[in-house]
């Protein structure tokens, strides 16, 4: 896999978009933005919450193409599963509605697998992406 | 993202070139909130040249969709592609919008 390690920051959520990107010039153009969207939702995810903001604390991005498209987040943050937050009521009026939680429902639905794994002191996600879906 | 505005009588158009994610979409909350709160314009959203919106920028359209509806206004957005439409179908916020 290539790999990227960078400090985990809003600010360098383009460096991050740009590295998957090079690798996903052989997708349509719709399962691209899917899987752009896919890596803003978590990066920018431990970038808000793995770390004491003062202090920061880096990111792995690890990308693999095969038959499928694997991307790897992990960071040494607070253990935090995404995967266990509720899904949001997608069906409320907008005067009762928010974002909360739409980001990790949104990759779910999008990509073709979500895997967590809390391996020592690191959280591990993954997301996998089959080509032609 | 480039953000491109267009002062009409009653309307501003806001064209948008590129990703709405994490980083552009405070850029954005920064240039739509003063037209909002202001309350004398609608609010048209050219989507024609965006890529795609994440969660931080439906955050910021249902901010300033509730900000110009509370305004007696109107948030409209125009030339989204398919993938920006999945999102608002996933998000439920399709039939929120004002999409032409």
């Amino acid at each position: 896999m290539n790999e990227l390690i960078i400090e985990a920051k809003i600010e360098n959520i383009d460096k991050v978009l740009s590295f998957v990107s090079e690798h996903l010039d052989d997708c349509s153009f719709g399962i691209q933005n899917q899987i752009e969207i896919a890596v803003d939702e978590l990066f920018s995810n431990i970038a808000r919450y793995a770390y004491n903001p003062t202090t920061g604390g880096g990111a792995a991005v690890r990308v693999a193409v095969n038959e499928a498209v694997t991307i790897e987040f992990e960071d040494s943050g607070v253990e935090y599963n995404p995967l266990l937050k509720e899904d949001p009521d997608v069906t409320l009026s907008d005067d009762e509605r928010g974002i909360g939680g739409l980001g990790i429902f949104m990759v779910k639905n999008m990509m073709d697998s979500v895997e967590y794994r809390r391996e020592g002191h690191k959280n591990i996600l993954t997301i996998k992406k089959n080509l032609g879906s | 993202m480039t953000i491109e505005k267009t002062f009409k009588a009653e309307e501003v158009i806001v064209k948008l070139d590129g990703r709405l994610e994490s980083n552009t979409s405070s850029k954005l909350q920064e240039e739509l909130s003063p037209i909002w709160e202001e309350g004398k314009y609608d609010i048209l959203l050219d989507f024609e040249e965006l890529r795609y919106v994440s969660s931080a920028g439906l955050r910021v359209l249902l901010n300033t969709h509730k900000g110009c509806k509370a305004k007696g206004k109107v948030m409209t957005i125009k030339g989204a592609n398919a993938s920006i439409r999945e999102v608002f179908d996933l998000s439920g916020l399709s039939g929120v919008f004002a999409i032409v």
